[in-house]
């Protein structure tokens, strides 16, 4: 990830957890729809993005999350957030209509409950 | 079978007896002595064994017992181990100022004197200052001996070089060497190995370098044969010349070596001459054989005469018997009767006998009658019988006086009629009477005519050959195609004697596209202001359209049919005194323009100046041509460069810049100076401003090299010792010849800081916001490509909002009257009196610091980190993704210094990123995109206008849709109007006051 925003990825149980940092904007969201992407494996229950301390998202930034969003829903994975009250993003999360597709959470912990809790049961391979 | 070794076994030459040929042959030796090598070490090792080899005694012996060239070269382009050598030496100095006298080739009578790496101290000698220097003796007196001062070798001035190459070639030359203050080393070398004399021969080479081939003779040399080696320092020079603009020096800078594709040697002009001096020197060699022929037929004749008169010893007695008793009858009756009557008569040589102290002419031969020319002398005395040869007579006079031999060589005799004078050598016997007395002289006159005419037009062939290789060497050091045409009219006006020359050349005899030059004598100064334009009208198109010499005296000239004269355009021009033109040809031998001369200083044009003039043109012709394919790769690296260096800088939120470049230099010496200014992710920058030593495509793809990488490497690295340390190492695996200074700064205008390395570059000067400046000297290095593993260095500045930095080559420190450090000073002064604005103050400082044509290339970069107030924001910049992170940074910095809530910043920042990409997006694809942000405070309310100048684009659906949502829901207002030149948002915002 470019110098103006940094991503880490750790992984809880079967949820994959990404703490982004820093600044997105058109210059690297390419890079944060490809790593958080690639964060999440097959077996996944889900992915919780961590903007807690994240500085600033621009529109292709959001669009890079409803994008994200679309394919882990394909995949029957889940998407949530974590982002306290009072963290700068929160505001511009609820404006664009974020929570829609990925519920906000005050804490990583409580976004990763929520997927966990949330996990549909492994579906049967289908029948022919 | 047996295998015959083919090679032929080269001639030696007795230094004991070094002649003109030895001198022709060995000057044309040592030129072909580059003629297969790649680098000048392997021309300079051909060299020194062939004079150490082929140099010998009267019995064979090698003379020479030891045979060295030496060079000087700039310490930072020596091989690494050179470096290190000399550095062992030591010595106080700035080494990447300092030129070492380096041991380029040896050769000599103990094994360890043929390997220059064998050498314990002469590897590589710094050449700190003139005062050290001095401290080396022989070194000091080579120089002086040269005929240059010390500080001219040392440190030459760019700006001399072209007459210090010109005039500096010469001998140095110690007679004994033993006890020789100028030759070290006495008890070691000079004594042990019966040193006798030492010869240095060399000169200064296109570059300032100084070339030496030092001989230590254990023969005498004479200082007649010492003398000769000024030619063989011509030769010598032309032949390593051609390295000098390769830079190929030593067995480590062979392209080959490098796996480097090898690019042949430009054409050189020294090959055209070369083919020119084998003509002259061929005939010279004729000459002297004739020469050295006749002398050897003289003596023999001499000495038969000197035999004969042994020989005949006793019919000689008889007839000294007779003429003792006066009898003539008697001596005319003996003569008569013996062999030696019949020898003296059939003898070419003149052969008289006198008589008494009168000189009463008793017997001549037919030659001698017939030689001059007085028939009817028998008896009578000589002075009468020879009256108009003077001379003859009072040697005659003195030979009797003397009671000895007396002997005249090449003695002029005016001729009776119109014909030139004839020449003879004259040997005068007294014979004595049974008494004792002297009692009558035998005189041989030998005709030398022949011999001393040849021997003459011999000199005059060597002088005009190294007339010629001169003038050769100075057309060939002009850089443009006029300087070299001036060239070749004075140098044609001074070899012919003449006080008008002019060269045109023209295009396909395209009077059009001419370029001329012409030389005036100071007779003619009153019309030197006159630049008549050929029209190909005159008589010099005959010259063109025959494409073959002219020559016509004044009377033939006024009544040609193509002379104009000079009614139209010299009114009182007097008449032109003979005329003598050659044509000047291109490779293929079409005409390319005309050479003539007029005016001879005396007498009228010959045909062997016509011959001369022929030769001058054909070379001159190969100059020309030579010009022109500098001026083409002039203009070639000239436009390479230019095309290497950013059209324009980006704009870049939170700093401003200035820059400027000018190209020093004319011919091919573009110089290798560069700047450029990289935006780093995260709103730094990378500022770079170096210089690749060298000039031309090759300096100037080098530099293209550098850049490429440092922006390259600038995305990943962000330290610039790092940045440096990383170039530094591909440069040496890539182009190990590649040698290149550079300053790199790494600028974050948020943070205020300014990282800096300096690798050998002249040190950056801060001018800072109160106008106080100082060199910021920290961070250097050596310069990149010198040193494997250089550590670079860096360190970290502070850099307030109104500070400024300078970047500068040395092309605007070291103008030609100033030292570096006057030229330093001048600069900090300058700065700190000029204006304020950056264009302001670099046109300031390129005026009064740099020539309108400066010789070197001169490069500016001065960059300022802008003040933000209240009152209002300008930011103009690049409209690329990457600048959107530090122009948010410098409107959240503002918006601080306004007053704003964090909460308000942080919204109207994401609101004004939104706008600045939508910007961007719409200036894709025209070039130059830029954006513009103009922000105002006024009364409580933050108004932010971001201007485009793209083409409108609709917007891709969803994602510029969000934006805009953005920007309305985090302003009080935010439109987006349509302007003739882009597209405009405006977003206003009321400042919720701190509480």
């Amino acid at each position: 990830m470019s110098r103006i925003a940094s991503l880490e990825v750790d992984q809880r149980g079967s949820v994959a957890v990404v703490h982004l940092t820093g600044e997105v904007d058109i210059s690297n969201s390419r890079e944060l729809s490809a790593v958080l992407a690639n964060s999440v494996v097959n077996e996944a229950a889900g992915l919780v993005l961590d903007v807690s301390e994240t500085a600033l998202l621009d529109s292709s930034a959001i669009h890079a999350l409803f994008d994200i969003s679309r394919r882990l829903d394909r995949r029957r994975q889940r998407f949530a957030i974590a982002a306290p009250e009072g963290c700068v993003i929160r505001r511009l999360l609820v404006l664009v209509g974020l929570p829609a597709v990925a519920p906000l959470h005050e804490s990583v912990d409580a976004a990763v409950e929520f997927i966990e809790s949330n996990t549909p049961p492994v579906q049967d391979a289908p029948r022919n | 079978m047996q295998v015959r070794d083919e090679r032929p076994v080269e001639p030696k030459h007795d230094l004991t007896h070094f002649g003109l040929s030895d001198m022709i042959e060995c000057g044309s030796r040592l030129r072909r002595c580059a003629d297969n090598a790649f680098t000048m070490e392997e021309a300079a090792n051909s060299m020194v064994r062939f004079l150490h080899t082929n140099l010998v005694d009267d019995a064979g012996e090698t003379a020479t017992a030891l045979v060295r060239f030496y060079k000087t070269r700039p310490f930072p382009l020596l091989p690494a181990d050179l470096q290190d050598f000399a550095r062992g030496i030591g010595g106080q100095g700035d080494w990447d100022r300092t030129r070492c006298l380096t041991l380029l080739a040896t050769a000599g009578d103990l094994l360890q004197w043929n390997s220059r790496k064998a050498s314990r101290s002469h590897q590589a000698i710094p050449l700190h200052s003139p005062a050290a220097v001095e401290e080396a003796p022989m070194i000091a007196q080579l120089i002086r001996q040269f005929g240059l001062e010390i500080p001219e070798v040392v440190e030459p001035d760019p700006h001399l070089l072209l007459d210090l190459e010109q005039r500096a070639y010469n001998v140095f030359y110690v007679p004994e060497a033993l006890g020789s203050a100028d030759v070290p080393a006495q008890k070691d070398f000079v004594v042990p190995h019966g040193i006798r004399s030492v010869i240095g021969f060399g000169g200064v080479l296109v570059t300032g370098d100084l070339f030496a081939i030092v001989m230590f003779t254990k023969i005498h040399v004479p200082a007649e044969t010492a003398q000769m080696f000024r030619t063989l320092a011509l030769n010598a020079k032309m032949s390593v010349q051609r390295f000098c603009r390769t830079g190929r020096v030593f067995e480590s800078d062979d392209p080959r070596e490098t796996g480097e594709v090898v690019v042949p040697l430009p054409p050189q002009p020294v090959n055209a001459l070369q083919q020119l001096l084998d003509v002259l020197e061929s005939s010279a060699l004729q000459h002297a054989g004739t020469l050295e022929e006749a002398n050897r037929q003289l003596e023999t004749t001499n000495g038969r005469l000197e035999a004969l008169v042994k020989e005949n010893r006793t019919l000689f007695e008889q007839a000294r018997d007779a003429l003792a008793e006066r009898d003539a009858a008697l001596w005319g009756a003996e003569l008569e009767r013996s062999r030696l009557r019949e020898v003296f008569r059939k003898s070419p040589g003149c052969i008289f006998v006198t008589d008494g102290p009168d000189h009463l002419i008793d017997f001549a031969n037919p030659a001698f009658l017939d030689r001059f020319e007085c028939k009817e002398c028998i008896g009578a005395p000589a002075r009468d019988a020879l009256g108009e040869h003077d001379r003859l007579c009072r040697m005659i006079d003195e030979a009797y006086r003397g009671e000895g031999p007396v002997e005249a060589t090449e003695l002029p005799f005016a001729p009776a009629g119109d014909g030139e004078n004839a020449f003879f050598n004259l040997f005068l016997v007294p014979f004595r009477a049974p008494g004792g007395e002297v009692a009558g002289v035998l005189g041989h006159a030998i005709d030398v005519t022949d011999t001393v005419r040849a021997r003459v037009e011999l000199e005059t062939i060597t002088t005009d050959l190294q007339q010629v290789a001169e003038a050769s060497l100075a057309m060939n050091s002009a850089h443009t195609l006029e300087e070299t045409l001036q060239v070749v009219t004075e140098q044609a006006a001074r070899i012919l004697g003449a006080h008008q020359c002019a060269a045109t050349v023209t295009v396909e005899k395209n009077f059009e596209q001419w370029v001329s030059a012409s030389y005036l004598s100071d007779k003619y100064s009153q019309w030197q202001h006159l630049t008549p334009t050929p029209h190909g009208e005159g008589i010099y198109t005959v010259v063109v359209e025959t494409n073959s010499p002219m020559r016509l005296t004044q009377e033939q000239l006024l009544s040609h049919p193509r002379w104009r004269g000079f009614s139209d355009f010299a009114h009182g021009h007097p008449p032109i005194r003979g005329w003598l033109a050659a044509p000047l040809t291109d490779r293929e031998g079409r005409n390319a323009g005309v050479l003539h001369l007029s005016d001879r200083h005396e007498g009228e044009f010959t045909a062997k100046d016509e011959a001369i003039l022929v030769q001058i043109a054909r070379f001159a012709s190969v100059a020309v041509e030579n010009a022109r394919l500098y001026e083409m790769e002039h203009s070639i690296a000239e436009t390479l460069q230019r095309s290497l260096l950013p059209e324009k800088l980006p704009a870049l939120p939170g700093v401003e810049m200035a820059v400027r470049y000018v190209a020093g230099g004319t011919g091919v010496s573009v110089g290798g100076d560069w700047y450029d200014a990289i935006p780093l992710p995260g709103g730094c920058i990378a500022l770079v401003l170096g210089d690749v030593v060298g000039k031309g495509v090759l300096a100037a793809s080098g530099m293209a090299q550098i850049r490429m990488a440092m922006r390259a490497y600038a995305l990943e690295e962000r330290s610039p010792a790092a940045l440096i340390q990383r170039i530094d190492r591909l440069i040496q695996r890539v182009d190990p010849n590649q040698m290149a200074t550079l300053v790199c700064m790494v600028v974050d205008p948020e943070r205020g800081t300014v990282q800096l390395s300096n690798a050998g570059h002249p040190p950056p000067l801060l001018v800072c916001a109160d106008g106080s400046s100082s060199f910021v000297e920290g961070g250097r290095s050596v310069p990149i490509g010198v040193m494997p593993h250089a550590p670079h260095q860096e360190i970290e500045l502070s850099f307030d909002p109104g500070s400024k930095i300078l970047l500068y080559s040395d092309g605007l420190v070291e103008q030609r009257t100033k030292s570096i450090d006057d030229g330093m000073g001048l600069l900090r002064h300058t700065a700190s009196i000029a204006p304020d604005d950056l264009e302001g103050l670099s046109d300031h400082i390129l005026e009064t610091m740099v020539s309108k044509r400066p010789s070197d290339d001169v490069a500016l970069l001065v960059f300022r980190r802008i003040k933000l107030t209240p009152d209002n924001l300008t930011l103009r910049v690049q409209a690329e993704p990457s600048v959107l992170s530090s122009a948010r940074h410098t409107l959240r910095a503002w918006l601080e210094e306004c007053g704003a809530e964090p909460g308000v910043i942080y919204e109207l920042t994401t609101a004004f990123g939104e706008a600045c990409a939508n910007a961007i997006e719409h200036a894709y694809g025209p070039a130059d995109g830029r954006i513009e942000v103009e922000g105002s405070f006024e009364g409580d309310e933050v108004r932010v206008c971001v201007q485009d100048f793209g083409t409108w684009r609709p917007s891709r659906p969803g994602d510029r849709g969000r934006g805009m949502q953005i920007m309305q829901a985090f302003c009080d207002v935010a439109d987006v109007d349509a302007t003739p030149d882009g597209t405009r948002v405006t977003l206003r915002r009321r400042l919720d006051k701190k509480q």
